[in-house]
């Protein structure tokens, strides 16, 4: 399990931004946190670091996001199928 | 007369001592008999806890008097030490400054899962009985910075229907419960046409009908009212038909959308 | 939740801690909170998720978030009044382990797998033995759901094995209603509490259970009403702190008060002599015994109730005689407006039926019926067992609108409505809950006779009693299958085979009907995460699966898929996830629906009128205008579009077919398990106003879980001393089944009396029903959660 915590720069267009967040709400694997009017911080959970990175080339692909800065990433953790109990 | 009083007074003082402790422990022995076993440090380190964390001091376990006869009264002088001294009279209560909002608007925050959801309890609570709550909430307090602010909508009467304790100490610890959920922020303060002209209320005013609960006296500083003697608020502060609204969809449509330009 | 997920919520908190915090630096004056206008967010109406109250709440939404919960103002039910529960309903969108995508267990591990391979595992299993699958279901389906479901089952399998968990929740209510008024539900509605000048609680905690409805009644207290609340209970709670009187009765013994209360009012002659003469009917028990009975008189009714003077009810009931005069002297005055009410106490009990009955009897008997305040109320705790289970009839014996699998008539009805070819629908009842799981829980070759068991909406690993028996059996039977659908992981995913992930609450659109007879609409209003779907849609796709493999049942008797739904004559695949909303299905399936429910004068109104109304109550007729008008009181003519002019009152689906309601006479009988040497302590289980159900949402709201962390056992003082229990101590409560480790509470937020125990049964971690008993009522099948012998101890050191 590869997690890192993100700042998404949304597009200044702001007709833009309901639909973006909308999409990246349903994105598998991120968590939305706090918000200012363009930027919104996450947290992205992928199996592995390349599953990760992907994911990180694929958000900065998405309309809508103009730019992705991480901050904060955890590589230790076990990279165990975890399932629930 | 006088050269002999000092040994005679003490003498009788040490009697009512005796009486006194006498008494108190047959009062004591009778209480506990009737309660059930309460264990003692897990009871006072709560308190503390309580009293150095929180703004109230829960009252004495009947059984914990016998073994820290003085501590509620102890507690609360420590906390009265560190009360700082009122800033003004009741009648010239401190300015709300735009400097203090923020902290209060936060602290406010901290209680609420969301703008307009109701808030936790910060202390604990008679488990059983909603009409403590009124004792302290029926009125309101201020006593230096300890506050109790008063209930902005007295016709409910069952606190506990919607009041829940931030977290129930007698239940044990509690680890933290994660959530996604990110809720709707405090508004802030309202919307002035001009410097110097009257604030719109940047809140819905369901169940916050009595404005001086956190706008009079006894609010946190930073959201009292500078002017708490005037009755009539809403004489110069308007509602919002948009956030009122947010209760009522049914509004007729046609009608609202001409007045405010704004269909709903 | 394993040290795994732990773990992993941990680093997602630490990664969106560090993000947030690198936002506020590096742009601390543009955060979007206080400052910011609250007008982006849309609000909407829907009733809220938890309980059968049915309050509506307005939904804030925002980037296709719930963001906020206000109480809506224009609901007649709450009046702009919500309770903590319902102010954090939005939070249980939000935990953090939400089910996601189908999960199928290969080698003891749920994996993740499509939603294609999902529909083809469970299509594969019922394929092979439709006769041998079961439905599972719930009083939180929303009525759609139910309907659907229902249809599925009975019209497509010809299979009657659904049944819900409303069976352990309301089952004897419906069974009392039944056996008096020949018609399920009551015939007041909330608005008798504004009206009551008494109000009787028959072993029910509303303060904590129903608060909206109870602050309805003590907030009259403040505009000057005065209004007395009688609490009968076998503890002390919330409500009682509100009441003039707490009558404090042994379990089980509230039907020897009832029948104290009915003596006196015969001996006394204060009985309403002419209501009874123009509108009631005597009953008694049968042999062998059935629920219409037989027919009585009434001088064989007074004659049974001689033995219950109120001496003798006092040496059974342990209440006071002077108390049960007083309650006799409330009945005698007819100048006064009473209401009882009653939810799980007198329902989850092994004479549910008969309790019920016998307090319908002393309203009727005194003529405290049919004027508003006067009124035998029962309220449920689903907010939709009303709706779904009880007009959908999603039960193992039933059809929609009131009608019977056992009885031909029907079953023609309901086939010619489902356009099905004769004799589809098997004449045979299903099993019913406890039965359904017995079965499940048997070996194949023991009799066991269900293998694949489809659970949605609800969580019986938890819930069912004597979950050693009847639910925790499956873990070692290799061909048994079960398919769970929910939003959480919960006490029955433990078990299940295959795992369906859910749309909750307002991720999907639906219909409640709550305890008053109201019907209410809601749209969906945000999306469901991830791969979640709607319930609805899942059971619409495998049954497409089958119709797809040439199942037959799967055709109505013109070769037409059962849920064919048609736009402008062309046929819309709602089967498949990316058309399901192209059409509003729940509009298709009600309106469908909508034609049982006027099979027994439960008439609802056309979909769109829902949608502009904070619910109505049916009998909706409509009127000649062209408008549609709800019923607030049934069999009253000042009310009731049914009664017939002149009549007053009148019993229209009376059992005798006169118009009559019935007056039962049932004996107080011992329970089937007493407290002993062995076991000294009467065990209750029960809820708290924080939690719902079984915690699967609650527990993951973070206001309410803090304020309830975990399960506890009340104990009275006297006994835990001793017991040498001291406050917080961990303690054993241990009974025949099963025994539960918990935390003693005393003098906590209830106080039972000595000798007994309460143990709420929010708590996944801590199964009271492992200690339960299955023992149910013999016409309900419901069984008794309230009553059962446990010991107590204290936890040993180890």
């Amino acid at each position: 399990m590869h997690c890192s915590g993100l700042i998404l720069t949304l597009d200044p267009d702001a007709s833009l931004r309901a639909a973006t967040v909308a999409r990246l709400a349903r994105w598998p694997g991120l968590t939305l946190g706090e918000r200012t009017e363009r930027r919104i911080a996450a947290a992205l959970e992928a199996e592995h670091a390349s599953a990760a990175l992907d994911a990180l080339e694929a958000l900065r692909a998405t309309p809508g996001v103009v730019h992705v800065d991480v901050v904060f990433a955890e590589v230790s953790a076990p990279c165990a199928a975890e399932q629930f109990p | 007369m006088n050269s002999a009083q000092p040994p005679n007074f003490s003498a009788h003082r040490f009697l009512h001592l005796v009486c006194a402790v006498a008494i108190g422990a047959a009062g004591i022995g009778y209480v506990v008999g009737l309660r059930q076993p309460i264990r003692i440090e897990r009871h006072t380190s709560l308190v503390e806890a309580a009293a150095t964390a929180h703004d109230a001091i829960p009252a004495t376990h009947y059984a914990a008097i016998t073994e820290a006869p003085d501590w509620p009264n102890r507690a609360f002088a420590t906390r009265v030490a560190k009360l700082p001294a009122p800033t003004a009279s009741p009648d010239a209560p401190p300015v709300a400054d735009v400097a203090q909002r923020g902290p209060a608007v936060d602290a406010r925050a901290s209680r609420r899962a969301y703008a307009g959801a109701p808030p936790t309890i910060p202390h604990a609570v008679d488990a059983r009985s909603a009409a403590a709550c009124m004792s302290c909430h029926g009125d309101g307090f201020v006593l230096g910075s300890v506050r109790a602010p008063k209930i902005p909508h007295a016709a409910y009467a069952n606190c506990t229907q919607c009041h829940v304790e931030s977290s129930t100490s007698a239940l044990g610890p509690v680890a933290p419960i994660a959530s996604s959920f990110a809720g709707l922020a405090s508004p802030g303060s309202g919307e002035r046409a001009w410097n110097g002209a009257p604030p719109t209320i940047p809140h819905a005013t369901w169940m916050r009908s009595d404005c001086l609960s956190c706008h009079g006296a006894g609010g946190a500083v930073g959201l009292r009212s500078t002017h708490p003697w005037r009755q009539n608020c809403l004489q110069c502060h308007a509602s919002s038909w948009q956030l009122e609204r947010r209760a009522s969809t049914d509004a007729s449509p046609s009608f609202w959308s001409d007045v405010a330009g704004d269909p709903p | 939740m394993s040290p795994t997920t732990d773990r992993r919520e941990f680093l997602r908190a630490s990664a969106l801690a560090a993000a947030a915090a690198t936002l506020h630096g590096s742009a601390p004056s543009a955060v979007a909170g206080p400052g910011a206008p609250a007008g982006d967010v849309t609000w909407d109406k829907a009733p809220c998720r938890f309980c059968g109250t049915g309050c509506h709440v307005q939904v804030g939404v925002r980037d296709d978030k719930v963001v906020a919960i206000a109480g809506d103002v224009d609901a007649d039910v709450n009046k702009g009044l919500l309770c903590v529960k319902g102010y954090h309903v939005g939070l249980a969108l939000y935990g953090p382990d939400r089910l996601t995508r189908p999960l199928l267990r290969r080698d003891g591990e749920l994996q993740p797998i499509s939603w294609d391979e999902a529909l083809d595992v469970i299509a594969d299993r019922i394929a092979a033995r439709p006769e041998r699958f079961a439905f599972y279901g719930s009083g939180q389906w929303t009525v759609p759901e139910g309907y659907a479901a229902q249809k599925f089952m009975k019209g497509g399998l010809a299979n009657n094995h659904i049944d819900p968990n409303a069976r352990l929740c309301m089952a004897s209510a419906v069974t009392g209603f039944l056996g008096t008024y020949g018609v399920d539900e009551p015939a007041g509605c909330y608005q008798d509490l504004d009206e009551c000048d008494v109000l009787i609680l028959w072993g029910n905690n509303p303060a904590e259970m129903h608060p909206v409805l109870f602050s309805r009644v003590i907030d009259r207290r403040s505009r000057g009403d005065d209004v007395m609340l009688i609490d009968i209970g076998t503890r002390r709670t919330r409500s009682t702190e509100f009441a003039q009187r707490f009558l404090n009765f042994k379990p089980h013994t509230d039907l020897a008060i009832a029948n104290g209360i009915a003596h006196l009012l015969i001996e006394r002659k204060t009985y309403d002599a002419q209501f009874v003469a123009d509108h009631c009917a005597f009953r008694a028990m049968s042999d062998p015994p059935e629920l219409n009975g037989r027919a009585s008189t009434f001088e064989e009714y007074a004659k049974s109730l001689e033995p219950y003077t109120p001496e003798y009810v006092e040496s059974v009931s342990g209440v006071p005689a002077d108390e049960i005069r007083f309650l006799a002297d409330l009945f005698g005055d007819r100048k006064l407006r009473i209401t009882s009410l009653w939810c799980m106490g007198m329902n989850q009990h092994t004479a549910g039926t008969a309790i019920n009955e016998l307090v319908h009897g002393i309203h009727l008997l005194s003529g405290h019926f049919g004027r508003p305040g006067d009124a035998p109320t029962s309220l449920t705790g689903q907010p939709s067992a009303c709706g779904t289970v009880r007009e959908v009839g999603t039960l193992a014996h039933a059809l929609p609108g009131g009608r019977l699998v056992a009885n031909e008539e029907h079953r023609k009805e309901c086939e010619a409505l489902w356009n099905l070819p004769p004799a589809r629908i098997h004449p045979k009842p299903g099993y019913h809950t406890v039965l359904m799981w017995e079965k499940f829980c048997t070996p194949s070759d023991q009799g066991g006779d269900i293998d694949t068991l489809w659970v949605q909406v609800t969580n019986p690993g938890q819930t069912l009693p004597n979950l050693h028996k009847l639910f925790d059996r499956k873990a070692g039977l290799k061909d048994k299958f079960l398919i769970v659908s929910d939003v959480y992981p919960t006490a029955t995913t433990r078990l299940a085979d295959l795992v369906l992930p859910s749309a909750l609450w307002v991720e999907k659109n639906g219909i409640y009907g709550n305890s008053e007879r109201r019907t209410q609409q809601w749209f969906r209003m945000v999306s469901p995460p991830g791969e979640a779907r709607d319930d609805c849609w899942q059971t619409i796709a495998v049954a497409r699966r089958l119709f797809d493999r040439g199942f037959p049942g799967m055709k109505d008797k013109d070769g037409r898929f059962l849920f064919e739904v048609k736009r402008d004559g062309v046929e819309v695949p709602i089967h498949e996830w990316a058309h399901y909303y192209d059409v509003n299905v729940d509009e298709h399936l009600f309106e469908e629906y909508r034609a049982f429910t006027r099979k027994k004068h439960k008439d609802l109104a056309p979909y769109s009128e829902y949608v502009k109304a904070r619910g109505l109550r049916w009998p909706v007729v409509q009127q000649a205008d062209g408008s549609w008008r709800e019923t607030r009181y049934r069999f009253a003519e000042f009310d009731d579009p049914y009664v017939a002019k002149g009549k007053g009152i009148q019993f229209y689906h009376s059992v005798t077919k006169d118009d009559r309601a019935q007056i039962w006479f049932h004996p107080y009988r011992d329970p089937p398990e007493k407290p002993d040497a062995e076991y000294p302590f009467w065990l209750c289980t029960g809820r708290v106003l924080e939690h719902w159900h079984t915690g699967t949402m609650t527990r993951r709201i973070p206001q309410l879980a803090r304020a309830v962390p975990r399960a506890y056992a009340e104990l009275h003082a006297d006994d835990a001393r001793e017991l040498g229990i001291a406050n917080g101590d961990s303690i054993v409560v241990e009974s025949r089944r099963g025994r539960i480790e918990l935390a003693a509470w005393i003098d906590g937020r209830g106080q039972p009396p000595r000798g007994s125990v309460f143990i709420p049964f929010f708590d996944e971690m801590r199964l009271v029903n492992e200690v339960t008993l299955d023992a149910h009522d013999p016409f309900s099948k419901q069984p008794d959660y309230k009553k059962c012998a446990v010991r107590v101890a204290k936890r040993s050191a180890e």
